[in-house]
This record gives structure tokens, sequence and C-alpha cells, in this order.
């Protein structure tokens, strides 16, 4: 199947049912909120002419509960167990960007131990949901389930890494603004060792299997372009933005963190096709295993948490703070501003999958039905951070 | 964010000649400033690779005059953020090609992140014979011209 568009003259269009023809008539289908490929309660309006679409509007807010309102009524502590639930499938880099906004704003230090333990944790997150990101587009894609479960295996391992670290799978709740909430051990350093160096047969394992797979090129391929000039325009980060061609990671800008203490290369595409960030997501897999080895082996002794840090009645002072990292899906940020209370004046969150949708009717016109629930399979939402 | 009317208080030692002494004597003034809400855009350049440049733009006030140029004609990622701030806090964006809800529904009024939004308390409204209860039923039914059309309605005796 290519994704050319099919373009037919008037005269050759088969006459419907119905005897009408379908001369430049435009069938509206409401696609969603309850359909197994829109990752969540998420509705597109979309404007067809036979199968391709011609206009597309997302809708959402089914999930919305107001969470910066939430935020600027809790305390600077209280929000941090809920920004897990923004990205469900990464609660360990919300907390991250939450503390690392926090401690910003009221000029924190974090012990080494905490930072590597920071990294360590922030780059298997991005392993498990590259992991399942790729799975769930399979499974949009046709594959029903057996590509999704050989990447709920390997998640599966690195969420009990984070059970036996933080108490829970997926609200770990573990980042506090000054260190992390409790240490590793030995053997959980040794587990998680066991993990990463297992890890690459899988992904040997899984891009033998599909992403030479002639199907999922067909699917992929000229599927869903993105320029890079829209790209940058439109606010893309992360992944989406780097299978464009250009080379734009948090990682490497800011350097938070420790992150300037490691060696990786940040890997670009060149087409900003939907394969392009397909094979983004299984790249930059290679690479947080490299950065989680370096990791591993460079993990001093020491405290994990910064004991002049009162994180109860926490007051900063007056003042404001943006703090962003490379989150797996792209640049996650919270503005916070302080007028000296408990609770923040205004809690802000800059979320990378609500930003990244604005380019999502750019990628999908002119392509078919089908074709749509690769497109938003490739973009990476969770609707818990685009609804907020 | 928005910004609510607030008094500041300010205390100025002066120089005055009281029966004929000259004496430092602490004046207190009091200004009213009028709240205003205001947008903040933080400008990162992905090319230079530096940042952030940040823009603030504020309103006039906080009712009528809450018009602000949109910046979405020259940076699409303002888009949804844009339509966002209409949604929450009411600021309207001259230029927006598509201001419209985004996380609320359409037929929703008011302005929920606003610092003065009341949060409607009538889901399960049931009137007893509570103090606490009727006063706060009594100004949640108090005008408010131009919102709800709460105004109509009266608490059946």
């Amino acid at each position: 199947m290519s994704a050319t568009i099919q373009t037919l003259e008037p005269a050759e269009r088969p006459p419907t049912t119905m005897g009408a023809r379908l001369e430049g008539e435009l069938l509206e289908v409401s696609m969603g909120p309850q359909h197994p490929s829109t990752h969540g309660v998420f509705r597109m309006n979309v404007a067809l002419e036979g199968e391709i679409v011609r206009k597309l509007k997302p809708v959402f807010g089914y999930l919305h509960r107001n969470h910066e309102k939430i935020g600027e009524n809790t305390s600077y502590l209280g929000s941090m167990p809920y920004t897990d639930r923004l990205d469900y499938f990464c609660s360990m880099t919300n907390n991250w960007s939450y503390a690392l906004s926090v401690e910003k704003l009221a000029g924190i230090e974090v012990p080494e131990r905490a930072e590597y333990l920071r990294i360590i944790l922030a780059e298997l997150t991005r392993l498990q949901n590259h992991a399942s990101l790729l799975g769930f587009l399979l499974s949009d894609m046709g594959a029903w389930g057996t590509p999704l479960m050989y990447a709920f295996r390997e998640r599966e391992k690195i969420l009990d890494l984070f059970e036996s670290l933080s108490g829970s799978r997926m609200m770990c709740d573990y980042m506090r603004f000054g260190g992390c909430r409790v240490d590793a051990g030995a053997d959980w350093m040794e587990r998680a060792k066991k993990i990463v160096d297992a890890f690459p047969r899988f992904l040997d394992e899984f891009e033998a299997l599909i992403l030479s797979n002639e199907v999922v090129i067909a699917r992929t391929q000229e599927v869903g372009k993105l320029s890079a000039d829209l790209a940058i325009n439109a606010g893309i980060t992360g992944p989406m933005l780097r299978a464009c061609g250009v080379n734009y990671d948090v990682r490497k800008v800011d350097g938070y963190g420790f992150y300037p203490r490691f060696k990786f290369r940040v890997p670009l595409g060149e087409h900003g096709d939907t394969y392009d960030r397909l094979m983004m997501r299984a790249l930059e897999m290679r690479e947080s295993v490299g950065i989680l080895k370096q990791a591993f082996g460079q993990v001093p002794v020491g405290p994990v948490m910064n004991p002049k840090v009162k994180i109860r009645a926490f007051r900063p002072s007056v003042g404001e703070a943006y703090g962003r990292i490379e989150a797996p899906k792209g640049e996650l940020g919270f503005y916070l501003i302080s007028n000296g209370g408990t609770n923040p004046y205004r809690y802000r969150v800059r979320p990378p999958s609500f930003i990244n949708l604005t380019v999502l009717e750019d990628l999908c016109l002119g392509h078919t039905v089908a074709d749509v629930m690769v497109i938003l399979g490739s973009v990476d939402i969770v609707m818990g951070e685009v609804d907020r | 964010m928005d910004w609510l009317d607030r008094t500041v208080k300010k205390t100025v030692k002066v120089k005055k000649v009281i029966d004929g002494v000259e004496k430092d004597v602490e004046e207190t003034t009091e200004e009213k400033i009028r709240g205003y809400l205001e947008a903040v855009y933080h400008l990162y350049s992905m090319t230079r690779k530096h940042g952030p440049v940040i823009i603030r733009m504020r309103t006039a006030n906080r009712t009528e005059g809450t018009r602000l140029p949109s910046l979405t004609p020259i940076y699409r990622s303002a888009e949804f953020q844009e339509r966002e701030i209409f949604d929450l806090y009411g600021i309207r964006f001259d230029g927006h090609p598509d201001l419209r809800r985004i996380l609320m529904w359409d037929e929703f009024q008011d302005y929920p992140m606003r610092k003065d939004y009341r949060e409607p308390d009538d889901y399960e409204y049931e009137p007893t014979p509570h103090d606490d209860v009727l006063a706060k039923a009594r100004e949640h039914y108090a005008p408010r011209p131009h919102l709800d059309g709460a105004e109509n309605i009266t608490p059946q005796q």
C-alpha cells in the first residue's frame, strides 16, 4: 500500500448505491472518544472525501480535572504525587521536572547520589515508555497482541524495579525537591544492572522482527511527513522533532542534572515520517541503555536527600522559575510563581503531548483514515497529560 | 496569571515641621492597583540553542479589556496554549484563527482558573436548616450578571 493520494477524475468516480456521485462531497466522521486506537478518551472530527482525510480537528478535555488549579490550592509537596497522574506512563520524569522547577525556585542543591539515581530512573522510564509505545503502535497497525506483549514483558521488569524502590509500579511519587525519597540498595542496583544488560537482546529481536517488516514499512514510510520548519514553528519537542532532523535535546542543551558527564548521541531522522518517528524510539532506547550502563559504574555513596531542605511547610521566597527536562514524550516543564506562601500562586505545566498534537491535522491531511491511527500512535500522546 | 485588585501600603519617612520643630514622621499612603490578567511567553531558539526570551503581556483590567494580540500567526505552538488560556482565564486573543474552548465544554460559562472563581455548589443542592449551608447558598445565588443566569433563581422557601 502506498501513501500517495489517489485523486480520481470526477468522471471515473463510481456512482454510489444512492445513485449520487461523490463529487467533492465531504462526509463528517467523529472518530472516538471511545476507540481503542485513540489511546484514551480522545476525539477527532474528521471530514472525509471518500477515504481521504480533508479536515481534522482534535477534540479533547474528557479527562480534564484542572490539575493546575488543584496545584495552586495544594502545598508544594502535595503536588508531587499528583504529577504522577499527568503522564501516567512516566511518573518518574514528571516528578523530576517538578522537583527541578521547585529547586530552581528555591535554590536547592541536590546530593550527587540523588542526581545519579534520578538519571537512572529517568532513563529506565524512557526505556519502558518507548518500548510500550512501539507495542501500541504496532497494535494500531493490526499486529494484534504479540508485539505489544513482547514490549510489555520488558516494561513489566522495569515496573517491578520501580515497585521495589518506590512502593508503586506506576504512581511512583519518588522524587522530592532536594533529592529522592528513599535510597536504592545494592541488591536493587544489581537487579537493575541485569535487566539493563539484557535489554539490548530484546531490542535486537524487536528490530529484526518489526522494523524491517515489509508491512510496517509500507504502512509508515512517507506517511505523516512533518517538515523541520513546521516542527520548529509549532513547538514540537522530543523524538517527534528529532525525527525531522532537528538536533534539539534538552539533555544536551540545558545539561540539567549530571547529563553533561555522560557520553551519548542524539539520534536524528531524515524524512520526518512515521517510520522515522518509530526508529527514533528504537535508537533512543539504545542510547538510554548506554547512559544507564555508564551511570551504574559511577554512582557514588552518600545521602540521597539534602538535609537542609524542609519539605513540609515549605515556603520558597517570592519569585518565579521555569524548569524543564527531556521527558520521553518531549520537553516537559513546570512554571511556578511563588508569592511567599505555602502553595504556588501559579502552577503551570507545559505538557509535551498536548503541544505535539498541534500539527496532527497537518500530518493527516491527504492520508486515509487507516493512516490517521498510525500517525496518532506515532505522536505518542497520553490523555492524562493532554487534558490535565 | 490572574492578579487581583490589591492595595499597596507604602510607609515613607517625611520631614515635617510640627510646632516649629522639624521631626521625622512616618506617613502611610495607600495605593490601589487594579487587577489584570497576564500572559507570559517563554521563547527558546532551537537553532541557536539559547533562551528563554520572556514576553509578558498584560490586559488593561480583569473585566472588559481582557484582549491581547495573538502570537499564533507567528508561532503555531501558541495555538493550543492560547486556546487554553482563553478557556481557563478568559483572555481573548485578537488574530487567533480558531479561538474556542479547548478543555472545558463549549457551553461552559465563567473561567475556572481565575482566582475569584466560585465553584458551583449546587450539584446536589438540598436546603438544610443549618446557617452555614444557607449562607453558602445565598452567596451562590447572589446576582452575577452576564455569567450564568443564577440571579434569576431564587431559593425555595
